[in-house]
């Protein structure tokens, strides 16, 4: 019996695998299903700027000549990605959501895209985002402003918006991210999916457009746990081309998945992350998903941390002075170019000394060495994902003497790109006006492993992954 | 030197580094600067005592091309 599209929408990339490889699926009723559903909710959520509906055909079309003819590659074959318009597909424009690169053409793929190509995945298009990722709100006055699923009238965050969304409404099962302050894990808390910022370095930059060198991160945003480690199966790897690129051993991702929570310990920082300014509810749903882990064999350890409220503000000291280098001769030649809150943003930055700058390395060094004596404790670290309700558009839209609010969206996720610490956001609840939770779970230094053990333990243990968006209409 | 929040100075300083900024649009920067102002403030109460920059250049290996 043929699958109904509408029961392909919200499956995850474990689910739709085995069905791809058995021959029960083609790739090519997939990535209709997906084109469909974007033609059903675009533009109402604005989160794709480029659809290849065409090119995704011809590609699942090979896809299912290859799986036909016994050359099955993997969990990502005929699978629909999405990606993020800060990353090259040679021959696609990349814009960084500006009007600067509006004709900003690739030539070469960027090494993630290749890797992708390679495993089988279909390319669906580009995904919207915050102008040259630099913002947390997901909105962007050149590109129409991203909306989330759960409440059209609220931000996704980003700055990878269009990912959040794409995934969260099932217009594709999978997406690339980047995170620099949170983009990967800020839309995946207020949409209700799952995002893992890997390892700094575990994951290519090569043909990814610069934020910050020495922070900037590549990753999955997927349905589930599961299935970021299976993408992270095809995106980790060493790239020569990518100067801070580990040689670190990679593993299976998925290899740890089942492993349960025995044994564990779980850090629950004692400063910062649970303190008064953080609302309530999230407090609460946070909590009581700790007490669910713990009920199934894990340990808490409450870890004294004082001096982790310093870690967003070394992020941004030490992100800002590099954006400016970054931007500095196309802000020169092209400042009209620049929505003005971005411009803003870099211009104030023009007067950052060099020892300020340095002092902000030397703080990062500093705040890596207290999170390395603290994590001695503790296998992974759980935080709320993001300290507040998420804000509403209007809220967040600058106007003349008013930069919008959402400056407190990235105090949580901030402090581990400072550390380069994998760290992984899954949903953990609701809001009572029905807005997804996010959870926060954050590793040693290249062990996404356990991470993705702890995420998909609680997974198995709820369904809060598993509910569809309330704002967005059925699949047809 | 600390990022100044008079847009006169602002742009100035800005452009002895070469970095163009008219006196308008620093006069614009607002909370932006505040916020700057406040970030590099709270890194200044860091004793970094001991502790070398995060970015340390590493040199990579290298021979020369066999003819």
């Amino acid at each position: 019996m043929a699958i109904q599209q509408s029961d392909l929408t919200y499956k995850s990339v474990a689910e739709l695998a085995p069905l791809i490889k058995s021959g029960k699926l083609s790739p090519v009723e997939l990535v209709q299903t997906s084109l469909d559903r974007i033609s059903q909710l675009e533009p109402q959520l604005n989160a794709f700027l480029e659809v290849w509906d065409e090119a995704a055909v011809e590609s699942a079309k090979v896809a299912r000549d290859e799986i036909a003819a016994g050359r099955y590659l993997g969990a990502m074959h005929g699978i629909p990605v999405g990606i993020k318009d800060l990353i090259d597909v040679a021959g696609t424009r990349t814009t960084g959501g500006s009007k600067v690169l509006a004709e900003n053409m690739a030539h070469s793929d960027a090494t993630v895209v290749t890797k992708l190509k390679a495993s089988g995945a279909v390319l669906m298009g580009k995904l919207n985002l915050v102008e040259f990722a630099f913002g947390t709100t997901g909105l962007n006055p050149h590109t129409a402003d991203v909306k989330n699923p759960w409440d059209n009238a609220r931000i996704t965050a980003g700055s990878s918006s269009g990912s959040g969304a794409a995934v969260a409404s099932g217009m594709i099962p999978t997406a690339l991210g980047t995170d620099t302050g949170g983009s990967i894990r800020m839309p995946a808390a207020l949409c209700g999916i799952a995002g893992l910022k890997p390892t700094y370095g575990r994951v290519s930059r090569a043909g990814v457009l610069d934020l910050s060198w020495s922070m900037d991160h590549v990753g999955p945003m997927t349905r589930t746990t599961e299935d970021c480690a299976l993408l992270m199966n095809v995106l980790a790897g060493y790239d020569p081309n990518d100067p801070a690129s580990s040689k670190e051993p990679l593993q299976d991702f998925t290899s740890d998945l089942n492993r349960g929570l025995d044994g564990l310990r779980i850090g629950i920082p004692s400063h910062y992350f649970f303190d008064d300014f953080v609302d309530q509810e999230i407090k609460h749903s946070v909590r009581a998903a700790i007490d669910l882990l713990v009920a199934n064999g894990a340990e808490i350890v409450e870890l004294s941390m004082p001096w982790v409220g310093k870690g967003r503000p070394i992020n941004f000291g030490v992100i800002l002075p590099e954006s400016v280098s970054i931007h500095e001769k196309m802000i020169a030649e092209n400042a009209d170019l620049y929505s003005p809150a971005v411009r803003k943003r870099i211009q104030s930055g023009f007067n950052v000394s060099a020892i300020e700058y340095v002092r902000a390395q030397r703080a990062r060094q500093w705040f890596n060495h207290q999170m390395e004596e603290s994590m001695k404790q503790v296998d992974v670290l759980i935080t709320p994902s993001i300290p507040i309700q998420t804000p509403t558009i209007a809220d967040c839209t600058p106007s003349p003497g008013n930069p919008g609010a959402g400056s407190e969206l990235p105090m949580f996720t901030g402090v581990f790109d400072v550390t380069g610490q994998p760290s992984h956001s899954i949903p953990c609840g609701f809001t009572q006006n029905g807005m997804p939770i996010g959870m926060m779970i954050t590793g040693h230094p290249f062990d996404e492993s356990t991470v993705l053990r702890v995420g998909h333990a609680y997974e198995k243990l709820t369904n809060w992954h598993q509910r569809p968006p309330t704002d967005i209409p059925a699949p047809n | 030197m600390t990022p100044s929040l008079d847009p006169q100075e602002f742009s100035e300083r800005a452009q002895e580094t070469g970095l163009e900024i008219s006196v308008e649009d620093a006069t614009e920067l607002g909370s932006f600067s505040e916020a700057v102002e406040a970030t590099y403030a709270a890194i200044r109460e860091i004793d970094t005592t001991g502790f070398e920059p995060a970015a340390i250049f590493v040199p990579t290996p290298s021979k020369r091309e066999s003819e």
